[in-house]
């Protein structure tokens, strides 16, 4: 059991960008509306409203299909900074309650409460936080109020939309323990399907079964899985003004159309890794190791990484790397999915090598010019030419 | 359907309180009263920043206005249009 007594709640926004769309355009409130891309071009469903829902649409389908279930739903391109800045009206919100407050997503949040709370205190929060989300912005969300992170967020998705659902330990059991493991948050149907196998076919007999078999079975994630069955969970709520240490820095490019061209992959590749190279320098992060991801036509995904000897945050040299990793792993059929991330990642200065060479004291000199005037004049003010033509090497 | 418009237009608004309302704007020599201002947010361009504006018309139809703070210069980005 948790000590000593803890109350947290985890607050999931209602379908939030078709909400937010809504919200500014009268004329979309009502009717079925999917956010995501253009429908001309390939993209998926970022978010459905609950009217478009009723027709099966969920997020991650691709808009083809969306249109297909409902041809009559409204199609809106997404615009992250609308929904970004509400975020942040949301969580301002959220602060007024408890300074514990842990930004998840950009439409979910963790708070916790003194210490001592109980959890019926907790859902009086929830219900004015609720009412105040719903009088200072016209959103509704759901909310969960439980001893811990993994029940308070089970609990926000018992009742969906405008809910406000507590749970402690026996009713969590109650609740979730006759359900399949798919049912638990972080249990997907290959997990679900790989705990068949072991005879495991609902969440109480996970929660019985012997932890050296789930083990063996799953490794180290087989202990996670026995305590998410229980409803055991001790992870801290972390606000978001104490910094979480970066594990990754990456970008990712979907494509429009999927792509077998060498030459288009490669000044794609340079792209990216200049975005990487660049909020490296512009967080103050250097990094160890280059990872590459790929995914085929066939929604196939691979990643291969590579460390180097030292840390950089330098854009061509990752893209060296990365250009190697690249060709040694891609079997010439289409991508439509292409990232680079630099992982194990110093921050500041004093973790960077020192530069023994003055060629690359210069070359840092230039990238950081151009930094600069990214910053003052947007990212397309200047570029390089192997983003615009073959790179011959 | 909503459309993209990027077009320059004259605004009428109220500065108070450290920010602007718009209140009228007039476009393709059409002036349209702002009746309800439903959302705003802001983007960054470099160093620039360009503020956001959704805003209803007397008969519901659906606008977005930016006004780009170094240029002082409006615009109307998008429309949704009744009929």
């Amino acid at each position: 059991m948790d000590t000593p007594r803890r109350c947290i709640l985890h607050i999931d926004m209602d379908a939030f960008f078709a909400a937010v769309e809504a919200l500014m355009n009268e004329r979309y409130r009502g009717k079925p509306l999917v956010v995501g891309g253009d429908l001309s071009r390939r993209g998926v469903v970022s978010t459905a409203s609950y009217e478009a829902r009723r027709y099966g649409i969920r997020s991650g389908m691709s808009l083809a299909e969306a249109y297909y279930r409902c041809p009559h739903a409204v199609f809106v391109e997404g615009n992250p900074h609308k929904y970004v800045h509400v975020s942040g009206q949301v969580l301002r919100i959220l602060k007024e309650k408890t300074p514990r407050v842990e930004p998840y997503s950009i439409d979910e949040a963790f708070l916790e409460l003194e210490p001592g709370t109980s959890l019926e205190e907790g859902v009086e929060v929830g219900a004015e936080i609720k009412e105040d989300v719903r009088d200072q912005l016209g959103l509704t969300c759901s909310i969960g109020v439980a001893p811990n992170r993994y029940i308070a967020k089970m609990a926000s998705g018992v009742k969906k939309p405008d809910g406000l659902t507590m749970l402690d330990h026996e009713s969590y059991r109650r609740m979730f323990w006759p359900k399949s493991p798919e049912s638990l948050f972080g249990v997907g149907k290959k997990t679900a399907e790989a705990l068949r196998t072991i005879g495991i076919e609902t969440v109480r007999e996970l929660a019985v079964f012997p932890v050296n078999r789930l083990r063996a079975a799953f490794g180290v994630n087989g202990e996670g899985l026995k305590q998410i069955a229980n409803g055991i969970d001790h992870s801290a709520v972390t606000p978001y003004y104490e910094e979480v240490p970066q594990k990754s820095l990456g970008h990712e490019v979907t494509l429009e159309s999927d792509v077998s061209d060498r030459e288009q992959l490669l000044r794609l590749l340079v792209s990216i890794c200049e975005e990487v190279g660049r909020d490296m320098r512009k967080e103050g992060y250097s990094g160890r190791v280059v990872v590459v991801k790929l995914r085929f036509s066939d929604f196939k995904t691979i990643t291969r990484q590579r460390a180097l000897g030292g840390l950089t945050d330098d854009s061509e040299t990752i893209y060296r790397i990365a250009k190697d990793l690249f060709l040694l792993n891609w079997p010439e059929t289409p991508i439509r999915l292409l990232g680079v991330s630099m992982s194990d990642l110093s921050h500041g200065e004093d973790d960077a090598e020192p530069d023994l060479f003055e060629i690359v004291s210069r070359r840092r000199n230039a990238v950081e010019a151009v930094d600069r005037l990214k910053d003052r004049f947007g990212e397309d003010v200047l570029r390089k030419a192997a983003e615009m033509r073959y790179d011959p090497t | 359907m909503i459309e993209s418009i990027e077009e320059p237009i004259e605004v009428l608004g109220l500065f108070r309180s450290g920010g602007v309302q718009p209140l009228r704007f007039r476009w393709k020599s059409r002036v349209i009263r702002i009746r309800k201002v439903t959302g705003d947010w802001s983007v960054n361009d470099g160093r620039d920043r360009i503020h956001y504006f959704s805003v209803l018309g007397d008969n519901s139809d659906y606008y977005e206005l930016s006004y780009h703070t170094r240029k002082l210069t409006w615009q109307l980005s998008r429309v949704w249009l009744a009929g």
